[in-house]
C-alpha cells in the first residue's frame, strides 16, 4: 500500500534531512533510497522532490554544488547545512510524538 | 537506433518552452534523466525503450509545471513580460512600415515629377502592398532561421535570436518614428479634392490594408511560432504581436465609429488625423494591456494556451478585419472634411468607445476561460 499524498509531502523534508545527514546525495538517488527504506512503499515523483529540494534551499536548511560523478557526468549534489542539522532534530522529536501518542492510543483500544 | 543526444536535445526544448523551468531546473533534471536511461539499460532494456520509460516516469512539462511553476513564480512573470515585448517590438515597425508605405510612395513618386493625385494614389496602393507583402517574407526569412538555428543549437539559441531579433527592429521602430517620408502628410498645395482623388486611387482598400493585413501577418507568426515550439513563450510573443496589431486598430476604428455616429462618415476627415494621434501612443498600450489580460483568462489552462489560442488570436483578428472592412464601407459620404478642428470631448468619447472594446474583450475572454474550466 501507498502512502497517502498529505504524509507523503509531510514525511519528505524530514526524509531529505535524514538520508543527507548520512551524506551528500542528488535527487536521483534520494528517489531511490527512500524507496528501498520504505520497501516500496513511499514513491517520491521527481515533481515533488525538486521544489521540496529548491524550497530547502531557500530556507538554508541544505545547499547544493554541482560536481562531476566518476561516470564523468555532471550532478547537482546537496549538503545538510548546520541549520537543517538543528531542523532534523526537531522534526525527528515531533515525529517521534506523534508515534508515541498513536502507539499508546492504539495499544488501549486493543487493550 | 535512437540518437539519444538529439533526444534530449528535444526533451529539453519542451521544457525550455514553458515558463515553469529556469535553465538550473532542466540541467538538474536532464541529469536526472540520464541516470534513470542508465538504470534502464543497465537492466538490459533497449536504449528508445529506456528514454522512453525514464521520460515518461519523470513526467512531461504540463505533470511538472505547477510545482516548479510556484516556485518560479517571479521568473515566469519576467519571462512572460519579455516575451509578450519581443512581440510587441517585432510587430510596431512591420505595422509603421506598411502604415507609412502609401505615404512614402506619395513623397516618392512627387519626388520624380508625377502631380496627377489619381495615379498617385494608385502607385500608392502598390506600394503598400509591396511593404505588407516585403514585411510578411522578412517575418517568415527570420522565422525561417530562428527555426533553423533552435533545430541545431537548441532553444537557448531560439531565445537569444528572437531577442536579438527584437532588439534590432525595435531600433528600427526608434528610426521609423523619426523619418518624415513616413508621416501621413500630404503636400501642403493640395487640396480637398486633390486629397479624395488620391485616395480614390489607392482604391477600394482606402489605406485601411492593415484591417486587412492583420489576419495574415497573424497568420505568418503562427505559421512561424506553433510548428516546433509550442508553449506559453510562442503564445506570449504572439500576444504582444498581435496585441500591437490588433490595437492600433482598434484604436483607430473607435475614432472611426465616433466619426460615424456623429457626422454619419467614417471615412477619412484630414484635419482629425493628427489629433487622434495625440492619443495614438497610449490607446495601444493601454489596448495591448488590455488584451494580454484577456489572453491570460483564457490561456490560464495549458490545452487552451497550445491550441486554442491560435485560433482565437486569429478570430480576433478576422474580427477586427471585418469591423474594420465594415465601417469603411459604411454609408455616408466618402470623404469628410470642413469639421473644424477636433474637440476636446471628441478624443474622450473615442477613448471611451475604445475602452468599451477592451471590457468587452476581458469580459469574454473571462466568460470563455470559466467555460474552459468548467
Amino acid at each position: 500500500m501507498a502512502l497517502s499524498k498529505d504524509l507523503t509531502a509531510a514525511s519528505a523534508a524530514p526524509l531529505v534531512l535524514s538520508l543527507l545527514s548520512r551524506g551528500d546525495s542528488y535527487g536521483y538517488e534520494l528517489i531511490r533510497a527512500v524507496r528501498e527504506l520504505s520497501r516500496d512503499r513511499i514513491e517520491w515523483t521527481e515533481g515533488m522532490l525538486y521544489p521540496v529540494l529548491h524550497r530547502m534551499e531557500e530556507q538554508e536548511l541544505v545547499e547544493s554544488y554541482w560536481a562531476v560523478a566518476e561516470s564523468g557526468r555532471k550532478r547537482k549534489y546537496y549538503r545538510i547545512t548546520k541549520a537543517g542539522i538543528a531542523a532534523l532534530r526537531a522534526q525527528r522529536e515531533e515525529w517521534v510524538a506523534v508515534y508515541a501518542a498513536l502507539s499508546r492510543a492504539w495499544r488501549s483500544a486493543n487493550a | 537506433m535512437l540518437d539519444l543526444e538529439t533526444a534530449i536535445l528535444a526533451w529539453r526544448a519542451r521544457f525550455r518552452a514553458s515558463n515553469a523551468f529556469t535553465a538550473a531546473d532542466i540541467d538538474e533534471l536532464e541529469a536526472h534523466l540520464r541516470d534513470a536511461i542508465d538504470a534502464h539499460v543497465a537492466a538490459g532494456r533497449p536504449l528508445d525503450e529506456a528514454f522512453r520509460l525514464a521520460s515518461e516516469r519523470l513526467g512531461d512539462t504540463v505533470a511538472l509545471a505547477p510545482e516548479f511553476e510556484a516556485k518560479n513564480r517571479a521568473t515566469a512573470w519576467a519571462s512572460r513580460a519579455a516575451w509578450s515585448l519581443a512581440g510587441a517590438l517585432v510587430a510596431s515597425p512591420l505595422l509603421r512600415a506598411v502604415l507609412g508605405a502609401p505615404f512614402a510612395s506619395l513623397r516618392l513618386g512627387a519626388a520624380a515629377g508625377a502631380s496627377d493625385p489619381g495615379a498617385l494614389g494608385r502607385a500608392a496602393w502598390i506600394g503598400t502592398w509591396a511593404a505588407f507583402a516585403g514585411a510578411l517574407l522578412v517575418v517568415a526569412a527570420i522565422a525561417w532561421l530562428l527555426r533553423r538555428v533552435e533545430a541545431r543549437r537548441g532553444s537557448r539559441a531560439l531565445e537569444r535570436g528572437v531577442f536579438a531579433v527584437a532588439i534590432v527592429f525595435a531600433l528600427l521602430a526608434w528610426t521609423g518614428a523619426f523619418q518624415p517620408a513616413l508621416e501621413a502628410r500630404f503636400p501642403a498645395s493640395w487640396s480637398v479634392d486633390e486629397m479624395n482623388a488620391w485616395y480614390r486611387g489607392v482604391s477600394v482598400l482606402r489605406r485601411w490594408e492593415h484591417f486587412y493585413a492583420a489576419p495574415l501577418a497573424i497568420a505568418a507568426l503562427g505559421w512561424a511560432l506553433r510548428a516546433r515550439s509550442r508553449g506559453p513563450r510562442p503564445f506570449w510573443f504572439a500576444a504582444g504581436a498581435v496585441a500591437m496589431l490588433a490595437f492600433e486598430d482598434l484604436g483607430a476604428l473607435a475614432y472611426r465609429v465616433f466619426l460615424w455616429a456623429r457626422y454619419g462618415s467614417a471615412s477619412f476627415a484630414p484635419d482629425w488625423e493628427l489629433a487622434c494621434r495625440l492619443s495614438g501612443f497610449l490607446v495601444p498600450v493601454v489596448g495591448a494591456l488590455g488584451f494580454l489580460f484577456a489572453l491570460r483568462r483564457v490561456g490560464a489552462r495549458s490545452a487552451w494556451r497550445r491550441v486554442e489560442c491560435g485560433r482565437w488570436l486569429a478570430l480576433a483578428a478576422a474580427a477586427t478585419s471585418a469591423l474594420g472592412y465594415a465601417l469603411v464601407h459604411a454609408p455616408g459620404p466618402r470623404a469628410t472634411s470642413g469639421l473644424g478642428p477636433q474637440p476636446a470631448w471628441a478624443a474622450l468619447v473615442g477613448e471611451a468607445i475604445f475602452a468599451s472594446y477592451v471590457v468587452a474583450l476581458v469580459a469574454l475572454s473571462t466568460r470563455a476561460a470559466r467555460a474552459a474550466k468548467a
